[in-house]
């Protein structure tokens, strides 16, 4: 089975040029993780996650720890007295960006041939959602979520 | 040492040929960045051994397994100790002794990245102490630029001050046979007075304008630094640990010990009290991950160096350049000292200072007939160390710890210009040197 078979052709997608703001409406409304991104033409520009958004709250150096040495990830954050206003406060700067500037290409993504095995692989190293991207056009063609493969699970045992 | 001088490598050609090319292509290929320096060193290493420069067991005589040991040794330490959140709570407990004032905790971070860095490597210590300020300086609402860079020139500075502060210093010291103590006494005088007239420029040059609003203030204040240690019980063993290995390199002669040997036992023994009385997987995973934080890059870029320039000692090239040296300072310690303190500090500011020491070492050994044996020499080594450690601060490329900084502040969004750090960085660095050749002059010329 290839994953063009469990995938969700029509997802709810972000244009570049929409706000952090709306993102966020989108998120919150479909009660997804993470949005693909894409340009008017459909092609793919990268994922738009919760994460990066919780990333854009916490002090920067924190949002970066991937790309740190271990020995320069902070071990906790519970001496800040920040507070819900604060968080606001970054947020309000953030709310009216486009999201293409948050967008992370480096998200692995499958392609519509990729076995249904490399996408539970996916999804499960991600805990979350992979967006499945026609290779020649880069063009978005539909995303594999948890949601998706545990449906077609229901849909075979019932 | 030098009894391969005469002797043909591989290829038929003067091995002291072959050697130095190596040398020099070794440096050269360091210097471009292109390729990662421990890949590099290896190379060279292996091609000094494959080139029929040095056999296998020479080349591993020319490891200097002290430095080596010594190095793995405090990065474990520090890897446990780190977990504990001892650095971010000195750094905040720092910023609100001083009423969070933007201009005092530029000067007190200074200080505690300055006694750190003594202590602990420098890349290491701005590692530890960077993140915390950014933190710091995101909620006073200041630039952290100048905050950054007045750490990296801390971090230089203080490291300047031991055996154990700076690879150029643990080079020296273990190369040479000089002893914790002794690199305290001859050294940490002028670095104290070098550091302080560094946080005075920089005050001068940023720290008196920096404003911050008392709202901005009071949240630095609000920070509760007792909430940065998440593991007091662990806290406990490490300074236990960090204070007998720092006793033990004060006490390293009397007790017949090497700082490798302090080093490694004191990470053997932190490593223990850090897995005692946890199941034997977790163990697992706690020392794993403690090994992963050991600079692997940096310890086989030692290796690999330390094999490339016995190569090129073996061949007598190193004797040859050091009387060539000698010929031209006309043998006068002065002229010598200047010459070593200022071509160390200026070649240290557009090269990595490792590689440059590491060669220096030998080459001034050989010098030491003219000034009368090892303990006429002393100076000299005080001022490469000077020279070596101060230089590093003039571009961002001159030392580990400015790249690193450069590279985190890039990463955070903070523009760290190679000009725009020069243009404040060279005048900076040059005076530190000035004071280093002053001190140098009074003290043993």
């Amino acid at each position: 089975m290839a994953c063009q078979e469990i995938m969700d052709a029509d997802p709810p997608v972000l244009l570049g040029t929409d706000t952090v703001g709306k993102a966020v409406s989108m998120l919150l409304e479909h009660r997804y993780l993470a949005l693909p991104v894409i340009d008017s033409n459909r092609r793919y520009l990268g994922l738009f996650a919760k994460s990066r958004l919780f990333g854009l709250m916490l002090p920067s150096i924190v949002a970066l720890e991937d790309v740190l040495p271990k020995i320069a990830q902070l071990t906790d954050l519970a001496y800040l007295s920040d507070d819900m206003d604060d968080l606001r406060a970054r947020f309000g700067t953030l709310r009216d960006r486009p999201v293409a500037e948050f967008a992370d290409r480096a998200a692995p993504t499958l392609k519509p041939d990729s076995p249904l095995m490399e996408a539970v692989l996916l999804v499960y190293r991600t805990r979350n959602f992979v967006p499945v991207v026609e290779p020649a056009s880069k063009r978005l063609i539909g995303v594999v979520s948890t949601w998706h493969i545990l449906a077609k699970l229901e849909e075979g045992s019932r | 040492m030098n009894a391969a001088a005469t002797t043909s490598s591989a290829f038929g050609l003067p091995a002291i040929w072959v050697a130095s090319s190596l040398l020099v292509a070794t440096y050269a290929a360091v210097i471009s960045e292109r390729i990662n320096r421990a890949v590099i060193a290896l190379l060279g290493a292996s091609l000094m051994i494959v080139l029929g420069i040095l056999t296998q067991e020479k080349a591993v005589e020319g490891i200097d397994f002290n430095t080596i040991g010594l190095l793995i040794g405090m990065m474990i330490i520090v890897a446990i100790s780190r977990r504990t959140g001892m650095f971010e709570y000195l750094a905040i407990r720092s910023a609100k002794l001083v009423k969070a004032n933007p201009a005092s905790i530029m000067l007190v971070l200074q200080i505690v990245t300055a006694v750190v860095s003594a202590f602990l490597d420098n890349v290491t210590t701005v590692l530890l102490v960077v993140p915390v300020t950014l933190i710091i300086c995101d909620h006073l609402g200041v630039k952290p630029y100048p905050f950054l860079v007045a750490q990296v020139f801390a971090s230089n500075i203080g490291g300047t001050a031991t055996l154990i502060g700076d690879p150029p210093n643990i080079l020296i010291g273990s190369r040479v046979g000089i002893s914790f103590n002794e690199f305290v006494v001859n050294l940490t005088p002028a670095i104290i007075v070098i550091q302080l007239v560094a946080c005075g420029l920089f005050h001068v040059i940023w720290g008196r304008n920096f404003t911050a609003t008392m709202r901005a203030r009071a949240k630095v204040m609000a920070f509760d630094e007792r909430s940065a240690i998440v593991d007091r019980r662990l806290l406990v063993k490490s300074l236990v640990v960090l204070a007998l290995v720092i006793a033990g390199f004060v006490l390293a002669r009397q007790l017949h010990l090497e700082p490798a040997t302090i080093a490694l036992f004191g990470a053997a023994a932190l490593l223990l009290l850090s897995c005692i009385g946890r199941a034997t997987d977790e163990q697992t995973k706690t020392v794993s991950k403690t090994f992963e934080e050991v600079e692997w890059i940096t310890i086989f870029f030692f290796i690999g160096l330390f094999i490339v320039i016995y190569g090129v000692e073996s061949t007598g090239l190193l004797a040859i350049l050091a009387s060539k040296l000698v010929e031209l300072t006309g043998g006068d310690l002065r002229v010598t000292v200047y010459a070593i303190l200022w071509a160390s500090a200026i070649l240290s500011s557009i090269v990595d200072n490792i590689p440059f020491v590491a060669t220096m070492i030998p080459l001034v050994k050989d010098m030491a007939p003219a000034f009368g044996g090892p303990e006429g020499l002393m100076p000299v080594w005080w001022a490469l160390s000077l020279g070596a450690c101060l230089g590093g601060n003039g571009t961002i490329i001159g030392a580990s710890a400015n790249l690193t900084v450069a590279g985190l502040a890039e990463r955070a969004g903070i523009r760290f210009a190679f000009l725009e750090y020069m243009k404040v960085a060279y005048p900076v660095m040059l005076i530190t040197v000035a004071l280093a050749m002053i001190y140098l002059e009074l003290r043993y010329l």
